[in-house]
């Protein structure tokens, strides 16, 4: 009987204990409907991906602009920004530095880290300073606000 | 303006440079000594055999002084003080003290580790024993918390949450060991509150207590403790730029395990995704499995159809079967890799089952695990590897998820655990996978003689460095 009662009391246990954190990084829970507009985030962001797009299209060493895209937090990985570009020349280090700077000038938010790709010409990958860590605690942020000035977004 | 300044490594242990191997290189030290000895012994043995040779007595008559004189210098040669039988013995002598050393040694490893288990499990026991005798003082203090807290405003409510959140995540980046004894004390806890269930397989760990895998084996036993899975291969998801080339390093590596864990951002239904890089060099074929961790975090599974949920860290830790660790296996024999030369990557759960299957012979019967690399994942639970295996561990100071296993990798020669610090106050940022793209960045340049053997090891066999990526596959693994 008092191993009934005990296997109870956890199963109870557990069941508390999920009730109380059954939620994901962002407060939310998985079966609840997504609410783009929630938060300081800027939800689909078809509009500031656009002006990124733009942005980073126009840079002069960028033959082609072959990833953009923003995704959520999970477990795993903060909200961030995934950009895969071609460059037309031998591949400067700097490029992928350049478009950590539109995406920080950007009003894409929530973004607390950028992954930037860059191939040159000749199909061999250049890294650079990618990943990019903009959140508070990652200890880079002021030197990004000192060269690139402040977010205009909050996140 | 980048942000790969390169982490901190903290500490290297395990490897070809760890203790164990030095444990390894010293008996195969001892065991020269004694194959020298047994040589003087059987070089004065052939010295006596000479002497006694009838020709040579017989020539004896000739020269009896010449005689004398060479007997005895053979026999000093052999039987004296300084002689062969002599050294012999003291290099035997010499074997038999570093023999002693390496078991007092081994015999001091497993008694800290005996006497952490049981101060452990004391400690679990111990906070659920004292819970009675607290709670009145707890609630006191936790009603008294209450009131003050609900005098703030909204705003400083939210402030004192983030302080409070924020000084618990400094406590732990700062005091790691904590944790992990706190973690540790798990089976304790649990024991004194199911005494007697019988569902705790007590005694297969260090101690015949339960620990915390005996915990999480029982947590999984309460949810069921399922394995069905379905496997699927996901067609039309083209490789990213990092897996379209071959690895060059640790950092390449998890910057493609990144690409993979994102796939179910971008498209939600694509959760379980692992994915298989096919290299190719001189017609030798090597394959890379990239295997993403947790997309369900909560504590009991919420759609039935996610298999890297918990359910399926509770059966890792607890040493039990999984529906991803199944359905991993399942997929790469669909991709064709019955046989072949393979490295685990994962991260988080993905590095959980990684060393789970490396070390399962229902799993390497069908492949050659020659490499596995995980990041931000507990794999004490995984006591030994094969010897043909090689595992390195990355793990964040800060990120929590490594201290799962409640203990210490094994320091083992085939196993190197690399500790950077890339962490801060923010403990569910510590376990994103770019910080182990830098800690990893870190390992690549570190001077490290275990490290750098297991990088030197990965190009030897052929993945890092050279050949061509000639495929990139992508399977969905999720709960049958």
């Amino acid at each position: 009987m008092l191993r009934v009662t005990t296997l109870m009391a956890v199963l109870a246990a557990v069941l508390l204990l999920t009730s109380c954190t059954s939620s994901d990084a962002d407060g939310s829970r998985a079966d609840d409907p997504v609410d783009p507009s929630a938060g300081a985030g800027c939800g689909e962001c078809v509009e500031e991906l656009a002006e990124v797009r733009a942005e980073i299209v126009a840079l002069p060493d960028v033959e082609e602009l072959l990833t953009l895209e923003t995704y959520d937090a999970s477990p795993t990985n903060g909200a961030g920004v995934r950009v895969e570009v071609r460059s037309a020349s031998t591949g400067d280090p700097q490029l992928i530095d350049e478009v950590a700077r539109i995406v920080w000038q950007s009003r894409l938010a929530p973004v607390d880290e950028v992954f930037v790709t860059m191939e040159d010409a000749s199909g061999e990958l250049v890294r650079g300073g990618s990943p990019f860590d903009f959140t508070d605690a990652g200890g880079q942020r002021a030197a990004y606000e000192e060269r690139w000035g402040p977010r205009p977004v909050d996140g | 303006m980048s942000s790969n300044t390169l982490s901190p490594i903290e500490s290297v242990s395990g490897g070809s440079h760890g203790v164990q191997a030095g444990y390894e290189q010293m008996l195969a030290l001892a065991e020269r000594y004694e194959r020298h000895a047994g040589d003087f012994v059987e070089m004065a043995g052939l010295g006596a055999r000479v002497m006694a040779n009838g020709d040579l007595l017989e020539s004896s008559i000739l020269s009896p002084v010449s005689f004398a004189d060479a007997e005895v210098q053979v026999l000093d040669a052999t039987t004296g003080a300084d002689g062969l039988t002599v050294r012999a013995i003291g290099i035997e002598a010499d074997a038999l003290g570093v023999r002693a050393v390496v078991a007092a040694f081994k015999a001091s490893d497993g008694l800290s580790r005996h006497a952490t288990e049981m101060i452990d499990n004391a400690l679990g026991r111990l906070l659920f024993a004292s819970l009675p005798v607290a709670l009145p003082a707890l609630l006191t203090a936790g009603g008294i918390t209450y009131a003050y807290y609900s005098t703030l405003s909204p705003e400083e409510q939210e402030a004192l949450t983030a302080r409070l959140t924020d000084d618990l995540g400094q406590l732990l980046h700062d005091h790691p060991e904590l944790a992990q004894h706190l973690i540790n004390g798990g089976g304790g806890l649990l024991e004194s509150l199911v005494p007697g269930l019988g569902l705790l397989d007590a005694g297969d760990g260090p101690i015949d207590r339960a620990t915390t895998n005996d915990a999480a084996r029982l947590l999984a036993l309460l949810l069921g403790n399922d394995t069905a899975y379905d496997v699927s291969r996901l067609d039309g998801i083209e490789p990213s730029l990092n897996q379209g080339h071959v690895p060059q390093s640790l950092e390449d590596l998890m910057l493609s395990l990144n690409d993979t864990n994102l796939l179910d951002a971008k498209e939600p239904g694509h959760h379980g995704a692992i994915q298989v890089q096919r290299i190719v060099e001189d017609g030798q074929e090597r394959f890379i499995v990239y295997i993403p961790g947790t997309d369900d975090m909560s504590p009991i599974p919420q759609d039935g159809e996610h298999a890297r949920d918990m359910e399926t860290n509770y059966q890792l830790i607890g040493g039990l079967d999984s529906a991803y660790g199944r359905g991993i296996q399942q997929a790469m024999l669909d991709a064709g890799l019955e046989g072949k030369d393979v490295m685990l990557v994962g991260h988080s759960q993905g590095g959980m089952v990684s060393t789970s299957l490396a070390a399962d012979p229902d799993f390497t019967q069908h492949f050659h695990v020659q490499h596995v690399v995980t990041a931000g994942s507990p794999t004490a639970q995984v006591p030994d590897l094969p010897a043909g295996t090689s595992a390195i561990h990355l793990e964040n100071r800060g990120d929590a998820v490594p201290l799962l296993d409640g203990e210490d990798n094994p320091d083992h020669p085939n196993r190197t655990t690399v500790k950077f610090d890339e962490g801060s106050s923010d403990v569910g940022d510590n376990h994103a996978i770019r910080h182990y793209a830098n800690g990893a960045a870190a390992a690549d340049a570190s001077t490290s003689g275990s490290v750098q053997d297991q990088i030197r090891q990965m190009q030897e066999d052929g993945y890092l460095g050279s050949g061509t990526v000639e495929d990139v596959s992508t399977y969905q693994i999720t709960r049958g």
